[in-house]
């Protein structure tokens, strides 16, 4: 099978398709925690088994605001969360990061 | 088909290209820094204390209370300092590396050309020169092992730690720190309180308009009755005299490089002490709190250390390992500063690199130094001194004004204030407490101190320089002439040690042995006729010792003893001797005011003349003393002084503005002036819809790096630049600590404008301010309590 008939094949089967996006998401997540490249790849990888294009694009950004709200949830467990939003810009960068780059990745769907 | 194509080479571009900016664009440092989970910022969010940390010096614990103020045990005194230097580096490292590099003139290296003009004061005046040659004098003596623990304590954590917000956000680590970096502490906190240009600004005016109209703006003494000392000293002759000196305008470009980094005004302090003879628990009560700048974090850090044969509580500023304001287990102590007179300027006759000292001609001692700038072309600055110390200079533009000078300042000499600090904190009473004293050479300060034992003291702190003329004394109010060798000062060697020898003797400084109770606002000392030596070039405005002497008398008076609660109340005191002064001036001009003015003249006719939040007279009163200041001194000032100059920088103070009734001054009558200033005062507080004193007296304290986020919140508050509940809004500067301990009897209180911690993510950051605000205090104890954030100890020598 070629590799655009494996996807496909993914995109066929609900299951499948929803197993392979979290695992997206988790890598995603993981490369995330380390650069924000990962915020790209997980939106990329949840947005490529995905059956339409806008769909696509909505899974992916989805994933950018769920890694955000993972973040936010790591500093309220430190107890910084209030300090954190109350950044101003840099709240607002840095919600924008991962929602924008996580949109891009998913843009890939859109390739084919 | 072609649509697929068009498409997908659409997407592939805006993927590729998105990219392609996060690597290569600017865009790839705000990644690197905000992205979360991994931007460097975030470490910041979830710095934690390791819980044990290896000391080389012995067992040490860590705990921090309800308000994070570091609570510190050590088995012995290095281990204590090494987890003291520990517990700075923890709560306020960007603060100390922000100080250690303006004092070096390293600011431009991580912020770029904005601190150029700072750095290169700084380092035209070599203070690490000093430092570094204070370092000297005190390595290898008991402080100075001390000093190094702290020091290694302060890396310990640097190594270790991860690096708090402000090093992420502009990129950069900072260096190991040192004992000459403690030192550098000292020479700062030193130079904010005494680094005076007013000689400078003083001989311009007098060549500009007229030795008479500089004696008038800038009086030697101000006519009251309110000294820290009020008899018993004696009667004595002057030893110095003010020499006729010829009139010398300095340069504008060179007053105006200097003015920015001079003592900031306002800076000032009150303290007091009472003994048990006039309190009701018949122990002494302390009250003490300074006023430097009010900034995010505060200037002081606080902690409480102990050790089997220490234990101290109080502030200290970051980088510093000894308390310098609080109590110990003898007795508590505060300072204030006396505003004497420790810094004189020298110009010269010069050729081709040498000046004219005496007979002969030497050479600038010189040394060629880099400015490293960020994101900028680095600078060379040429360090010179001559035998008085460093030479400051503007670029010459061939007139007559006096383009550069030479300064001798007492902390360009090794000094030894922190080995006196630190004995301070040992001190078993007031006999060994004094003894400290001797060796506090810098800064000049009021120092009350009692002890259990019931014992008072006041005692003038610092080395004070005893000008010679021609074998003369003299005053230090003038620029000398450096080459005819006016204004020497025997015994004092820059940049090594001096002995000093010329200098005022400890036992004649001016002190008080057990007073009653006494004063200090930063008003004159003591009567010129009273004392032999010339101190002071100028001393604060009255207005605050004349409010401190008012009430400890009537109370004293009284058949009320003294309480911590009236010693609290007086320190939150808001009534204002200048509206005391001048309403009734105000008033007395009613008839030129605008009658459309009547009701706020009515209010402050009604008026108890404090600066109260609720209070519209307050404020009506507030706005009006600005604009009057401003129409009465800037036109003439303007008109007389060369184009360059800003004249607000040459505005005297406030006691001078409220007596001056001169027609120099007032060409059209001073009730015209009043009436002015009142009417553009009301103007402007109806534009920006104030209503109370409250609305406009707002805390105004910012981090340095101007970010909204990182400020502390806005609060009302009482208080102005003149009354002893002190809040200088325009120039942010108030009580930096507010203290009051009833010594050996009772709960001490202390408040901070702030918080203890300078982490942006800290519960700790800003939880004192708003009780700072409302004048309200929190308990002030040495006993050891909080909660164990790291233990030390374990280490290779323990």
């Amino acid at each position: 099978m070629s590799g655009a008939g494996r996807i496909d094949a993914v995109r066929d089967v609900g299951p499948r398709r929803w197993a392979v996006a979290v695992a997206g998401a988790l890598l995603g997540l993981v490369l995330a925690t380390t650069h924000w490249i990962g915020f790209l790849v997980g939106g990329a990888l949840v947005a490529l088994p995905q059956r339409t294009v806008p769909r696509g694009i909505v899974t992916g950004t989805g994933f950018g605001v769920l890694v955000w709200g993972a973040f936010l949830a790591t500093l309220a467990l430190d107890g910084t969360a209030a300090g954190y939003v109350g950044m101003g810009q840099v709240f607002y960068l840095s919600v924008a990061i991962p929602v924008v780059a996580a949109f891009l990745g998913s843009l890939v769907r859109g390739l084919g | 088909m072609d649509r697929d194509l068009t498409r997908r080479a659409l997407v592939g571009a805006v993927v590729g290209g998105g990219i392609g900016a996060g690597f290569l664009s600017p865009v790839r440092g705000y990644l690197r820094r905000f992205a979360p989970f991994a931007g460097d910022v975030w470490g910041a969010a979830r710095r934690d204390l390791p819980g044990t940390v290896p000391s080389p010096y012995g067992e040490a614990a860590l705990r921090y209370d309800d308000y994070g103020v570091a609570h510190v045990e050590g088995g012995n005194e290095r281990a204590l300092y090494f987890a003291v230097g520990y517990a700075q580096a923890a709560d306020r490292l960007f603060q100390m590396d922000l100080q250690r590099r303006q004092m070096r003139g390293e600011l431009s290296a991580v912020v770029g050309d904005l601190a150029v003009p700072s750095d290169r004061f700084h380092v035209a005046m070599d203070f690490a020169g000093a430092a570094e040659a204070t370092w000297e004098g005190a390595r290898g003596t008991e402080t100075g092992e001390v000093v190094e623990a702290f020091v290694d304590g302060v890396n310990r954590y640097v190594e270790d730690e991860p690096l708090p917000l402000e090093f992420r956000l502009l990129g950069y680590e900072p260096d190991p720190w040192t004992g000459t970096d403690v030192m550098l502490g000292e020479k700062q906190i030193s130079w904010g309180l005494t680094g005076s240009f007013r000689t400078l600004r003083k001989a311009t005016v007098a060549a500009e308009i007229g030795q008479e109209t500089a004696e008038q703006l800038y009086p030697y003494r101000m006519d009251h009755d309110a000294p820290i000392i009020r008899d018993g000293v004696g009667e004595f002759d002057a030893e110095a005299s003010a020499a006729e000196a010829p009139p010398a305008a300095v340069d504008p470009d060179l007053l105006s490089r200097l003015s920015g980094f001079e003592s900031p005004p306002g800076v000032g302090s009150n303290s007091w002490v009472v003994s048990g003879e006039h309190t009701e628990s018949g122990q002494p009560i302390l009250a003490n709190d300074p006023h430097l700048t009010l900034m995010a974090p505060p200037v002081w850090y606080e902690m409480n250390l102990a050790t089997d044969d220490l234990s101290v509580r109080g502030v200290t500023f970051p980088g510093v390992p000894f308390v310098i304001i609080g109590e110990n287990h003898a007795g508590a102590w505060g300072v204030t500063n006396t505003g004497t007179d420790v810094i004189d300027f020298y110009r010269y006759d010069t050729r081709n690199g040498e000046y004219r000292y005496g007979d002969g001609w030497r050479e600038f001692e010189t040394e060629s130094r880099t400015i490293a700038v960020a994101d900028g072309e680095d600078r060379e600055v040429t360090v010179r001194k001559t035998v008085h110390g460093p030479v400051i200079g503007a670029e010459s533009d061939g007139d007559d004004l006096v383009g550069e000078v030479g300064v001798a300042w007492t902390g360009f000499s090794a000094t030894k204030t922190v080995d006196a600090v630190r004995r301070m904190s040992h001190s078993d009473g007031v006999d060994s407490f004094r003894e400290a004293l001797r060796d506090f050479d810098l800064p000049p300060q009021n120092m009350v101190y009692a002890d259990r034992e019931g014992n008072t003291l006041y005692y003038v702190t610092g080395r004070h320089p005893r000008r010679y003329t021609d074998g003369e004394p003299v005053r230090g109010t003038r620029v000398f002439d450096g080459s005819e060798r006016e204004g020497e000062w025997p015994g004092y060697t820059p940049y090594g040690e001096s002995s000093w020898e010329g200098f005022v003797p400890f036992e004649e400084k001016p002190h008080v042995e057990n007073p009653g109770y006494i004063g200090t606002a930063n008003q004159r000392i003591v009567d010129d006729d009273r004392y032999p030596y010339y101190l002071a070039e100028a001393y604060g405005e009255p207005f605050r010792g004349r409010r401190l002497w008012e009430r400890l008398d009537r109370r004293i008076g009284s058949d009320d003893p003294v309480t911590p609660g009236f010693v609290r109340d007086l320190q939150c005191d808001a009534y204002d001797k200048r509206a005391e002064l001048f309403v009734p001036t105000i008033l007395a001009a009613r008839e030129t005011i605008d009658d459309d003015l009547d009701p706020e003249l009515d209010r402050l006719e009604a008026w108890d003349y404090r600066m109260t939040r609720d209070s519209r007279a307050a404020l009506a009163f507030a706005r009006f003393v600005e604009h009057y200041r401003r129409d009465v001194f800037a036109p003439r000032l303007r008109e007389a002084l060369d184009d360059r100059r800003d004249v607000e920088e040459y505005f005297p103070n406030d006691w001078v503005l409220l007596h001056l009734d001169d027609e120099d001054w007032f060409p059209e009558g001073r009730d015209a002036a009043i009436a002015t200033a009142f009417e553009k005062a009301v103007e402007e507080i109806e534009s920006n819809d104030w209503s109370v004193y409250g609305d406009y007296n707002v805390t105004a304290i910012d981090h340095p790096f101007g970010q909204s986020w990182l400020r502390y919140p806005r609060y009302p508050t009482d208080g102005s630049k003149a009354t002893l509940n002190n809040f200088r809004k325009d120039a942010a500067v108030g009580a930096s600590w507010r203290q009051v301990v009833p010594v050996g009897d009772g709960e001490s209180g202390a408040v901070l404008p702030g918080g203890n911690d300078g982490d942006y993510f800290s519960d700790h950051y800003d939880d004192q301010l708003g009780l700072w605000a409302d004048g309200e205090y929190r308990t002030f104890s040495r006993e050891i309590t909080g909660t164990t954030a790291v233990t030390f100890g374990g280490g290779e020598d323990s």
